[in-house]
């Protein structure tokens, strides 16, 4: 649909911006105006990424949890026993896209919050468990999920340089 | 609702006496918590007298800084006689019809301001401001760090770690724990940063001291280059004075740094090392995340739903994440000053007005 979402909040944040910032004189009016201001920059990016930015990030996700799997296959995890069955029944599940069905900005943000758990679970066992699974692995585990965190820094970015602008 | 009607009519109550609201006004921008000043006129014929008080209120989602306000009460209640300068504590209450029932404390107002005439002009005269104010707030600093905080009962009021060495992780303990309990998503990248942050955590402070939390221009009561009143204790703690330094907003930039710390080392009595003042650094971004992100519970439960709780609650994990993630691994100061970079926009505490 024309205009876009991203068209009409640019419109309303320009409006509010240029017309409506330079009446306002109350200062707890004026701070919820720039706080606006950046929540709608944010908003600009986020309408036309969101959608991509999780399912990549998913996708992603999902590849480092599998592989992290077969690489503690037959390996203790005292801190967590079931951490790799809970993963594996994780990953089972299927996915938002599956079966031609198309994702919405929800599903991948609670398939998102699911896998993201499942990490969390699994940095804790990283290092709780360091002894058990050896230098080599812990080494190799971490190497392989700080190279997530960071190619999701990358891919959210533009999520959050667009959040630069005033907080209040 | 807080209004001069229904503040009148409840002070009116606490003081027992007729109370006219001749002046009520919303300090900015206080986004942590409701601060009000209030002007009143208190009694009739002779015994009326003007009184400028402060009242300061729970927000409805209960607060940024995830801590009790009855806690900042009671430090202030306990700081009142002691030679570090607060403003003196009127009541706390709670649960009664005025402000919804939210938690709220009033106190007097110290005459004052937040900021300092001068102290951005360039030249020598700017200079010297800057050098005054630089050691003055190190003076004070060195005044709360060296109290005797037995003596003034804070440890019945605050957390109290076992020994010096301890002065650090207990508080770590304590954040860390509260940002599992009140973060809005699992953040399993700030939780890799932690692993490595606990490792790095200091045992060699010099002393368990009271801890103001933030602190610097914005939080304290100037008056005439000198500060008459020290506000804001809504994070302070018993732990290592090395943290108050690293949360003075900018304190060490007003003038040399090395020369301020001296001043300050020389008030206090004892040193600060730099590794303890760098892992702080660190430490204080995090306990700023787990204040802005605990509070997006409030948004989006409908409790707080001010725009700039959104903009601080879901740039403030992943800032952090960011930051945390990129110094993991490298040695403490090397990382602090990695981190040391200025966010756009600038520092969410520093406040332009009295509070």
């Amino acid at each position: 649909m024309r205009p876009s979402t991203k068209e009409l909040l640019d419109s309303i944040a320009n409006a509010l911006d240029t017309r409506v910032a330079p009446t306002v004189t109350d200062e707890w009016a004026a701070s919820s105006l720039r706080s606006i201001g950046t929540l709608l920059a944010h908003l600009s990016v986020r309408v036309e990424s969101e959608l991509t930015i999780l399912a990549e990030g998913n996708a992603d996700l999902r590849a480092v949890l599998v592989e992290a799997c077969e690489r503690m296959e037959g390996q203790s995890t005292p801190s967590n026993p079931s951490i790799r069955p809970d993963i594996e029944a994780l990953l089972s599940e299927p996915e938002s896209r599956e079966g031609g069905a198309i994702a919405t900005v929800a599903a991948l943000e609670e398939e998102s919050r699911a896998l993201n758990e499942q990490l969390e679970r699994l940095v804790h066992v990283v290092h709780q468990d360091h002894e058990s699974l050896g230098e080599a692995l812990h080494v190799e585990l971490l190497a392989s999920i700080r190279g997530y965190f960071a190619r999701q820094l990358e891919r959210e970015a533009p999520l959050y340089a667009a959040l630069a602008g005033p907080m209040f | 609702m807080v209004d001069a009607t229904a503040v009148a009519s409840y002070f009116a109550q606490r003081f027992d006496e007729q109370v006219t609201v001749s002046s009520l006004k919303q300090t900015f921008p206080g986004m942590s918590r409701e601060t009000w000043i209030v002007g009143a006129e208190v009694g009739e014929g002779a015994r009326r007298r003007h009184r400028d008080l402060v009242l300061r209120i729970d927000l409805p989602s209960g607060g940024i800084v995830p801590l009790p306000l009855k806690t900042e009460w009671e430090v202030y209640v306990r700081l009142w006689p002691s030679p570090v300068p607060v403003a003196e504590p009127l009541w706390y209450d709670e649960g009664l019809p005025f402000a919804e029932g939210r938690p709220h404390m009033v106190r007097e107002l110290v005459e004052g301001a937040t900021s300092v005439p001068g102290l951005t002009e360039p030249g020598p005269e700017g200079d010297a401001i800057r050098r005054s104010v630089a050691f003055e707030h190190a003076e004070k600093l060195a005044l709360v760090h060296s109290l005797d905080w037995k003596r003034y009962g804070l440890d019945e009021v605050l957390p109290t770690p076992s020994s010096s060495a301890e002065a650090i992780r207990l508080d770590f303990e304590m954040w860390k724990e509260i940002w599992f309990e009140c973060r809005s998503a699992p953040y399993p990248e700030i939780t890799d940063a932690l692993y490595w942050l606990e490792e790095q955590i200091p045992t060699d402070s010099p002393r368990i001291s009271l801890i103001k939390g933030n602190n610097g221009i914005g939080e304290e009561i100037w008056r005439e280059g000198k500060i008459v009143a020290m506000s804001d204790w809504e994070l302070a703690a018993l732990g290592d004075a090395a943290q108050d330094w690293a949360f003075s907003q900018g304190m060490l930039g007003l003038w040399d740094a090395d020369e301020t710390l001296a001043h300050y080392e020389a008030a206090a009595g004892f040193t600060l090392s730099p590794r303890t003042m760098a892992f702080s650094q660190l430490f204080i971004a995090f306990k700023s995340t787990v204040c802005l992100n605990s509070a997006l519970r409030g948004f989006m439960d409908g409790r707080d739903p001010r725009p700039g709780v959104a903009v601080m609650g879901i740039s403030s994990p992943r800032n952090a994440a960011g930051r945390l993630a990129s110094v993991v691994g490298m040695e403490l100061e090397e990382a602090a000053a990695a981190l040391a970079a200025p966010r756009a926009g600038g520092n969410p505490y520093i406040r332009e007005e009295r509070s």
